[in-house]
């Protein structure tokens, strides 16, 4: 498959690409992380310890952590920024967060996984927000104008565990109705808050709003019964 | 919809939008501060949170150079101890509210009784709190308005920054497009200075049109340059798809730069060959979300359907 910086959710994987990829998924799905992360019992210490041991200024487990989770920061930041230059420097950002205030952690609030990508979108986000205010103060067609690179090549272990990912949240997304899909990726991917795409779609705000929820609790059920399966 | 209204009911309608970052800073903030107290909402934005990130699954995988690990180790080094305290969330502190004072045990413990019998007392003493409270707004009033000035000065050094502020990242942003311009450049021209490589002619697929594409394809096929010249330029919504064909079926393989001259350029680069495809076609229309959302029925929902977005604009067939 061809990299591109551009969303694509029409070509995924051909379901023979898979196929074939089948026993390399497999073996890869029972040493790599889960949805979850890294959980005890994996490779080296589980994300929450190493989060413990960030909070005490290892930076070792920083490295380690970096190793888990660059290729999933790094892939968003450049799909959503489309500049690698900027999805590095965002990047690196996104990794001093988690050094800074990795005390922050909440495991009332779920995951290390949704914790670290959480901080990653809110900070491609905020990119996204200022510097698309700053296109409409100075040039309303340039935001649409930006640079589309292909990326770099990932490793091949991390593109098999991806697309077996990829699989899992493609399937799900294919699943909503198309107005649900839309509002997920303009909200996620774009940045649009639930009231710039009420304006942009010409639609109530509540109807935005009821989508939204519809659109993550049938993801979330969807990818519950992937889990459970 | 008030920060304070949050404090007494769950906000539950408004969890999966803040999962997806989708909401208003004051309705995000408003639920920060509710989550500080309510274990049942952080569980559930968890969840939320956990189909956020699996969404994120949904993009190749790609890496970044590998200096960015020793740039990120450098500026741990040099961030020395300036490291938080524990905070409430990684995306805004929020201190921590208090529940309103309650009054209720204060006016329980005044008894009628004693009421009556302070209630001359009480009277005095309330005329002369009215009358230093008088003199106190007065006072308070001549502070309000030096403060009030004072605002309006600082809220004009504000604007100040924030244009400074928005000038510097259109700068940022200006340089971060001209080394990535300047990358791909690089890219191309080492990609078409390779000996051994192939050229193939892209032809309008309407022989009434003067777009001509050209395809530059290494020796093994894993390496192509792509292109095209005197295109129409990309309208707003819409941009050009590259796809490649094998066995009747259409593969996207991104989407073409088009400058408002008509030139476009695309580096590929795969661990497939390219030369295991049939042909290489350059199509105009929707992007890929547009097309998602595009009305069913339309042309444009049928051509995705059967693999391609878009009108067919140029066409070579691979050797």
């Amino acid at each position: 498959m061809f990299k591109s910086g551009s969303l694509n959710l029409s070509y995924i994987v051909s379901s023979e690409e898979l196929e074939a990829q089948r026993p390399l998924l497999s073996e890869s799905a029972s040493r790599q992380q889960t949805d979850y992360g890294h959980a005890p019992g994996a490779d080296g210490p589980d994300d929450r310890e190493l989060l413990r041991r960030i909070v005490a200024q290892d930076k070792d487990a920083l490295d380690t952590l970096y190793g888990r989770y660059i290729t999933a920061v790094y892939s968003m930041a450049l799909q959503m920024l489309k500049q690698p230059p900027l999805a590095e420097e965002v990047t690196q950002d996104v990794f001093m967060n988690i050094w800074l205030k990795a005390a922050s952690f909440n495991a009332d609030r779920g995951q290390p996984r949704s914790w670290i990508m959480s901080v990653a979108h809110h900070r491609v986000i905020d990119v996204i927000r200022s510097r698309r205010r700053a296109y409409q103060m100075t040039d309303p067609e340039g935001y649409d104008t930006l640079e589309r690179l292909p990326s770099g090549e990932a490793t091949v272990e991390s593109q098999v565990q991806q697309n077996l990912d990829r699989e899992r949240i493609m399937r799900a997304l294919g699943g909503l109705p198309e107005n649900q899909q839309q509002v997920i990726l303009l909200a996620y991917f774009e940045g649009y808050s639930q009231s710039e795409m009420a304006e942009l779609l010409s639609e109530p705000l509540g109807t935005i709003k009821t989508r939204v929820r519809l659109a993550m609790q049938k993801l979330r059920a969807s990818l519950q019964e992937d889990d459970d399966q | 919809m008030t920060t304070n209204k949050w404090t007494t009911q769950h906000p539950f309608d408004l969890l999966e939008a803040f999962a997806l970052d989708a909401l208003e800073p004051e309705e995000e903030l408003a639920v920060e501060v509710h989550l500080e107290g309510c274990r049942v909402c952080a569980a559930l934005v968890g969840d939320n949170q956990r189909v956020a990130a699996a969404i994120a699954d949904s993009v190749p995988a790609s890496l970044p150079s590998p200096a960015l690990r020793r740039r990120l180790m450098d500026s741990v080094d040099s961030a020395g101890t300036e490291r938080s305290q524990p905070s409430v969330s990684p995306r805004v502190q929020v201190s921590q509210r208090r529940p309103p004072r309650s009054w209720s045990r204060v006016s329980q413990a005044l008894s009628m009784r004693w009421a009556r019998v302070l209630a001359p007392a009480i009277a005095v003493l309330a005329l002369v709190a009215i009358g230093i409270s008088t003199a106190l707004n007065l006072q308070m009033s001549d502070q309000m308005g030096a403060v009030q000035s004072e605002n309006t000065a600082l809220r004009r050094q504000l604007d100040q920054s924030m244009a400074t502020t928005t000038a510097l990242a259109s700068a940022s942003n200006t340089v971060s497009q001209m080394q990535g311009n300047l990358q791909r450049w690089q890219e191309t021209s080492y990609a078409l200075a390779q000996p051994g490589n192939q050229t193939l002619v892209l032809s309008p697929a309407d022989p009434g049109v003067d777009s001509r594409g050209v395809l530059v394809l290494s020796e093994d096929g894993r390496e192509a340059v792509l292109m095209a010249s005197d295109l129409d330029a990309p309208r707003p919504d819409s941009v050009y798809h590259v796809w490649l064909t094998r066995g009747g079926q259409w593969y996207w393989a991104g989407e073409m730069d088009v400058d408002e001259r008509g030139w476009g350029t695309m580096p590929m680069k795969s661990q497939d060959s390219l030369l295991q495809y049939d042909s290489v076609q350059i199509s105009h229309g929707a992007g890929a979300a547009a097309a998602m959302a595009s009305p069913a029925g339309s042309s444009e929902r049928a051509a995705a359907a059967a693999g391609m977005v878009g009108d067919l604009v140029l066409v070579a067939t691979l050797p």
